[in-house]
């Protein structure tokens, strides 16, 4: 009797960890954040940038088309570029963020531009980021002072529009 | 172009050449002209409420650069570079060679609230400036510089694209160089050093 009930343990199990592993990943997994953080700006300031690098480790292809925070009253897909001479700034419909792919927002190029603070930036800012599956990936980006140096460069791995 | 803006281009595209061929070691997107041009009058306000005018460049050093407050990614990162510049220049030059710098401010209206604010978050010395449209276009001429306000979109948006580049301003109150981001502290203020030092050589030979 042990040994049936034994014996149906183990092949449960196996049903069971194989059904997981065939599983999909989950939205976090698929796509994550590394790096989060929001250059600490004066109170009065309304307009604050978040940079991070966004991660794709799954085989599909992943669009980012809006973001939130609890935290501002808007939060806009932006990119910087300077053309002729000239800063511009460009408000994106979308993001992608290509199969097994990464994409980094960085000065000087892509940035999530978050407006109107809802209250006193302290230490860390909330964001919630919108993919085209419909799916979120929350991201907590810590505020901290500005390390000067160089631009981002103006490779920015993924495609957007 | 007007024939001054397309002799000022001639003369710094042969000054940057001149400047890459002598300066190889500073990778930095600089130029040097060659007879600085004074800039035109203007009168903007500081962030502290007091009278700006080109007469304000005159006796010191300027780095002058072309933004405003609603503008999170490059003006901020320009700035908090610029503060590393001049750190880095009080390394290489006497105190009286510091450059000011100066943040000309170029959308009035949503600027004014949190200028001082916005500026003084990279160093206390730097000094937002602003005013009329119209003064602000004619100091941008000046700094051989440009704003561009876009139309404001269903909700009142709209954004500014302007410049990229710094203006050096020399103590005679004369647009004397521009500096192209990107601005890295160690070059760029190698760059201004050098600037600096052919200037004073060249007072010293005049004086003789």
């Amino acid at each position: 009797m042990i040994r049936v009930v034994r014996r149906f343990l183990v092949i449960g199990g196996m049903v069971v960890g194989a059904a997981f592993c065939a599983a999909q990943l989950s939205a976090a997994e698929r796509v994550s954040v590394e790096n989060a953080w929001v250059p600490w700006a004066p109170p009065t300031v309304a307009v604050h940038a978040a940079y991070m690098t966004i991660v794709n480790r799954s085989n599909e292809d992943q669009s980012i088309v809006s973001a939130e925070s609890p935290d501002y009253q808007r939060v806009e897909l932006h990119a910087s570029s300077v053309k002729n001479g000239v800063n511009e700034m460009r408000d994106l419909a979308q993001v992608a963020i290509p199969a097994n792919n990464r994409v980094a927002f960085e000065p000087g190029g892509l940035h999530l531009m978050l407006i109107g603070p809802k209250q006193v930036v302290a230490d860390r800012v909330r964001i919630v980021l919108r993919l085209q599956s419909g799916e979120q990936v929350e991201v907590s980006a810590v505020v901290r002072r500005r390390d000067a140096g160089s631009h981002a460069g103006h490779d920015h791995h993924g495609a957007y529009q | 172009m007007t024939a001054k803006r397309s002799q000022f281009l001639v003369v710094a595209m042969v000054t940057a050449a001149v400047a890459w061929a002598t300066m190889a070691v500073a990778r930095v997107d600089g130029i040097i002209l060659d007879r600085p041009a004074f800039v035109q009058a203007f009168t903007l306000d500081d962030h502290n409420g007091k009278p700006f005018t080109a007469d304000s460049l005159r006796g010191h050093w300027s780095l002058i650069l072309a933004g405003f407050t609603n503008c999170p990614d490059v003006c901020p990162f320009t700035l908090a570079n610029l503060e590393q510049v001049v750190a880095e220049l009080g390394l290489r030059v006497r105190p009286d060679h510091l450059p000011a710098v100066i943040f000309l401010a170029v959308d009035p209206d949503r600027d004014r609230p949190s200028l001082k604010d916005y500026v003084i978050q990279f160093h206390p010395d730097f000094l937002g400036v602003t005013g009329a449209i119209d003064e602000i276009d004619r100091a941008l001429n000046g700094f051989d510089a440009v704003a561009v306000r876009s139309k404001p979109d269903a909700r009142g948006n709209y954004s500014v694209s302007h410049s990229a580049a710094v203006a050096v301003v020399d103590p005679q109150g004369r647009l004397a160089a521009k500096i192209n981001p990107p601005f890295d502290p160690g070059p760029t203020a190698e760059f201004l050093a050098d600037l600096f030092r052919r200037r004073d050589r060249a007072r010293t030979g005049e004086s003789r």
